[in-house]
């Protein structure tokens, strides 16, 4: 059976009355060049290029022992999220002189939950899929639009599938790091990381539900963007970045003197199992720190092995240094396993986040399903 | 479907033509899979990739975490297309992780850190192959991607290999069809029953058991003893009421004893008896252990028989007298074997080939020079070859006297110098021949023929004499011969079926690259015609390889032992896939890996000691 039966009526409709020009040899992956981790956290922190403020009480250090908290003794974080994202690109759609690339998204998000013995599992509520067309609004008839919409809405397929305006403006493509590179695929894979990063929202409220009742604290992959900065996303939860923006140029005080240290001179001082003071960036409601879980000798360059953790704070209060001792020890244990050999951001990568990830893309449509399975309708002559 | 399968079948009154009605497979299987459908009883998926699709002849599966399996277990999978089940054999299991390469492993684990546990411990399976058995509906598609796996049960197991359609032809019949083999052990402890088709050990199917396997390990004359009971037994089995026609009174066992005592207190008890774990198994396996009845021991002479002629030439205690028997070989005893008793020496023009020709013509032809000639010291003395090599007359043709004279030299070393005693001039009057008893043998009867103590020489000359001598009475069955009178049995009837046991086979059938033997092409003529004539050999040897090739391809049961991994790259082990052979160096004492033409792949069992006296 053909998963992607359920399209056919929104391609239908995207073609009735337009003109498809199809990709040749039916739908290609578009692929991202460039390091979408460290591309979407210099958005993130572009406000926040100069870091002063410290967050954390007592505080006092700029450099703390962070000892590894094996999960043996206490299972700290138990919740790993993570999305994925392919994006095809289909097709031009032309009407008149306006014109949209039609792209088709793959997302995914998902928790990989450990057990206090190591085990991990995926359980069904927490593998969340959807499928999206994207193309931009402003280009195509209402009428095309309209009926492409409700068409998908209609569709009954296995995977829950929808129409995304990739014109639609979102805490990332209306900043001014965004670049000015509108270019209309880049915009529309950007779109479907949104759209990805939603769906990771929603599986996050969920789990935080948990942490309420067990006191278990989830790791998000990526950094806390302003669409965590809700009140019911106060508490329980980390994120982790892996690649993150170089830019930071932070102002230490003490003692009445004042020194500037870029981000690269923070991290090349900070040994193996330490962690940075934690800084606020957002007006505080995100406090973040940098721990290094592997010794910088072991790797090719300082800054590997080192993650910023990310914590959501939107009373803007200091958060306690104890606390961010426990999560820092706890994320210094999660050094192994590693993915080493399996991703290139092995170094800093959570090894429960990488497995989240593979869940997911196992679970996409492989490219032969999909370019067998989509089909524009006979194009005419 | 039902299928009707016909056979033949060879009787004394001809050809008799069976119908065993192939009753769909699912009748019997829907029975054995009852109970061990649920998913909670279930061990894993199947699983099939890019790299590694399940097909026809294969699948494999990935292990539930906790679950232990082992070659050789046998197991069911949901055939995923139709509601049948597919039986397979496990043949080897893997363990693979996500990580690409063994450095990965390490860095993984923070560079060599050895004491902490890890946090999240490095996904990996288990997974299967499996080598596919049998299906319910005899569908054949592969068994599909995520369909559940669990092991078999009793019923599973023998749906799996086969033995369900021995059963079935027993039922149908009413004949015993299943010799019990051993006793199939799996990992979860479920047990079956391995059965053996008779009639393909037997005939007229099939016939001959083959074992092979590192001496002492392989436990390969224990278990051939273990069979020819099993079997012995089987045969008086009533199925609904009714005895087969051919019973265990109808069937002669020659066994040919070459290793110390082993074979010489088979008709005694164990001492002390069998361990009660012994006597269990025997009994699992649906038969009693006991010891062998009517057994007789046939002793070489040897040279303190000369002095004292109820003492025999074996490996002490000499069994009884009263149900022994001494041989020996006169020169007249020995005039057809004469070739076998200079097997081993050079004859690269058959000079002596030739000579031994001229004494039989002479000696069997009863010719007026030869008449004389009664001792193997009168053929050296006195006969016309010793003129023809002392010049006194002219040897026939192109004979030289010398090659005469090379001739008597082997001659006195084969009968004077190099002899245990087996070849006297006269044969003292309660000494008998191989021949002389095994001419007359009876149904119901064992005879131990011990061959120890020889020389190699003899003892091919011995094995010889009981294969020709076995196969004359069976090829010549029914043949009018001579009334000898008071001189013989008028009545004697062979029995119909002769079971010979012989290990080292390696030593009179060797394969086309060892030495010749002068009795290959009699064990030929067995391994090919025997099945039909109801000769069955039994055969043990270390070395498959060292056999000749078409005695080990003409044994429908084949059984392997422990045996050496170099031994396994030889030719003989062929048809055994890799992962079997491979399990096949690492099998306990006492397991045995068994091949019968109606199971589709190997099984592993294990057998019960033989519940007669050994003196080691």
């Amino acid at each position: 059976m053909n998963p992607f039966a359920p399209l056919q009526p929104a391609l239908a409709a995207l073609s009735d009355g337009s003109e498809i020009l199809a990709a040749t040899g039916q739908a290609q992956e578009y692929l991202q060049q460039f390091d979408v981790d460290e591309f979407y956290d210099r958005i993130r922190t572009e406000d926040d290029k100069r870091v002063s403020e410290l967050m954390e009480s007592p505080g006092g250090k700029l450099y703390v022992d962070v000892p590894p908290l094996a999960r043996t003794d206490q299972n700290v974080f138990q919740y790993f999220v993570d999305g994925s994202v392919k994006t095809y690109f289909l097709g031009t759609l032309v009407e008149h002189e306006r014109n949209t690339p039609v792209m088709l998204g793959q997302l995914g998000a998902a928790a990989v939950k450990r057990e206090d013995d190591g085990r991990v599992h995926v359980r069904p509520s927490d593998l969340r899929k959807r499928i999206i067309l994207l193309l931009n609004r402003d280009q195509v008839s209402d009428s095309v639009w309209n009926n492409a919409g409700a068409a998908l809405r209609n569709a009954r397929g296995p995977i829950p599938m929808g129409l995304v305006d990739t014109k639609e403006e979102d805490q990332y493509n209306n900043s001014n790091s965004f670049g000015s590179n509108k270019e209309p695929r880049s915009r529309a894979a950007h779109k479907a990381n949104w759209e990805m990063r939603l769906l990771e929202r929603e599986l996050l409220r969920d789990l935080l539900a948990e942490h309420d009742a067990s006191g278990a604290y989830i790791a998000v992959d990526g950094g806390l963007g302003k669409e965590f900065k809700l009140n019911e996303f106060n508490r329980g939860f980390v994120g982790v970045v892996k690649n993150f923006s170089k830019e930071q140029v932070f102002e230490l005080s003490s003692r009445g003197r004042t020194i500037r240290k870029s981000l690269f001179e923070l991290l090349a001082n900070l040994q193996v199992n330490q962690r940075t003071a934690a800084f606020g960036r957002g007006e505080g409601h995100v406090v973040f720190w940098y721990v290094r879980i592997r010794p910088q000798t072991a790797l090719e360059y300082p800054l590997m092995g080192v993650m910023k953790v990310e914590f959501p704070n939107p009373s803007r209060a200091m958060v306690s240094s104890d606390l961010i001792d426990h999560l820092s020890r706890a994320l210094v244990a999660e050094r192994t396993v590693s993915p080493h050999g399996k991703d290139r951001r092995w170094h800093a990568h959570l090894y429960p986040i990488f497995l989240a990830e593979q869940v997911i893309k196992n679970g996409f449509y492989s490219d032969e399903v999909l370019q067998a399975g989509i089909k524009w309708p006979a194009l005419k002559p | 479907m039902a299928k009707t399968n016909d056979s033949e079948r060879q009787s004394p009154l001809g050809t008799e033509r069976t119908n065993v009605s192939n009753a769909p497979m699912g009748e019997a299987l829907r029975e054995a899979n009852k109970g061990q459908q649920g998913p909670q009883q279930a061990i894993g998926r199947a699983t099939a990739t890019e790299r590694a699709p399940n097909s026809s002849e294969k699948f494999s599966f990935w292990l539930k975490p906790g679950n232990m399996i082992n070659p050789f277990d046998i197991v069911a999978a949901k055939q995923g297309l139709d509601d049948s089940m597919t039986y397979g054999l496990v043949t080897n299991i893997h363990h693979s992780t996500d990580a690409p390469s063994h450095l990965s492993n390490y860095i993984a684990n923070d560079f060599g850190e050895l004491t902490a546990e890890p946090n999240t411990p490095r996904q990996g399976t288990n997974v299967a192959d499996v080598s596919v058995l049998a299906n319910t509906k005899e569908t054949y598609m592969p068994v599909q991607n995520e369909a559940l796996v669990w092991f078999a049960d009793e019923n599973g197991i023998h749906a799996g290999l086969g033995i369900d359609t021995m059963k079935r032809k027993e039922r149908e019949r009413r004949v015993p069809i299943c010799v019990p083999a051993g006793l199939i052990e799996m990992s979860n402890g479920t047990e079956a029953v391995a059965f053996l088709d008779k009639e393909y050990v037997l005939g007229p199917e099939g016939a001959h058991v083959n074992i092979s396997g590192i001496s002492g390990l392989a436990t390969k004359t224990s278990y051939i003893m273990f069979l020819i009971q099993s079997i012995l037994q089987t045969m008086d089995k009533r199925i609904d009421g009714q005895q087969d026609r051919v019973r265990s009174s109808d069937v002669a066992v020659v066994l040919v004893n070459v290793k110390y005592n082993d074979l010489l207190a088979i008709d005694e008890a164990p001492v002390g008896g069998l361990p009660a774990d012994q006597i269990a198994l025997w009994r699992r396996l649906g038969l009693e252990p006991q010891p062998f009845k009517n057994t007789t021991y046939l002793l070489p002479a040897g040279k303190e028989s000369q002095r004292d002629p109820s003492r025999a030439n074996c490996y002490p205690p000499q069994p009884d007298l009263l149900k022994s028997r001494i041989f020996a070989y006169e020169l007249r005893d020995c005039v057809d074997k004469l070739d076998a008793m200079l097997a081993d020496i050079p004859d690269e023009y058959g000079v002596l080939d030739a000579i031994v020709g001229i004494v039989r013509e002479g000696l069997e032809g009863n010719q007026r020079d030869w008449q004389n000639v009664r001792t193997w010291r009168d053929l050296i003395d006195n006969s016309p070859l010793a003129r023809w090599a002392s010049g006194q007359a002219q040897a026939p043709g192109a004979l030289q006297p010398r090659s005469i004279q090379r001739f008597f030299r082997y001659l006195r070393k084969a009968v004077y110098h190099r002899t245990t005693g087996l070849f006297v001039d006269r044969r003292n009057q309660s000494w008998v021949t191989v021949r002389d008893v095994l001419s007359r043998i009876q149904g119901g009867h064992t005879y131990v023929v011990d061959i120890a103590k020889l020389h190699d020489n003899e003892q091919m000359l011995v094995f010889g004499d009981v294969v020709r001598t076995i196969y004359g009475v069976f090829s010549g069955a029914g043949e009018v011969g001579m009334d000898l009178g008071e001189f013989d049995d008028e009545n004697y009837e062979p029995p119909k079926r002769v079971i010979i046991f012989v290990d080292e086979l390696n030593k009179y059938a060797p394969s086309e690259r060892g030495k010749k033997s002068p009795i290959l092409e009699d064990l030929l003529e067995i391994s090919e015609r025997g099945r039909s004539l109801g000769v069955v050999l039994m055969s043990a040897q270390q070395f498959a390889s060292a056999v000749h090739d078409r005695i080990i391809g003409n044994a429908a049961t084949k059984v392997f032992g422990r045996t050496a991994p170099t031994e396994l790259t030889q030719s003989s082990y062929r048809f055994l896939n890799d992962d079997v052979k491979m399990h096949l160096t690492r099998l306990d004492k006492g397991d045995l890996v068994v091949t019968h033409p109606i199971y589709r792949q190997p099984i592993k069992i294990k057998f019960p000691r033989p519940a007669y006296k050994q003196h080691r």
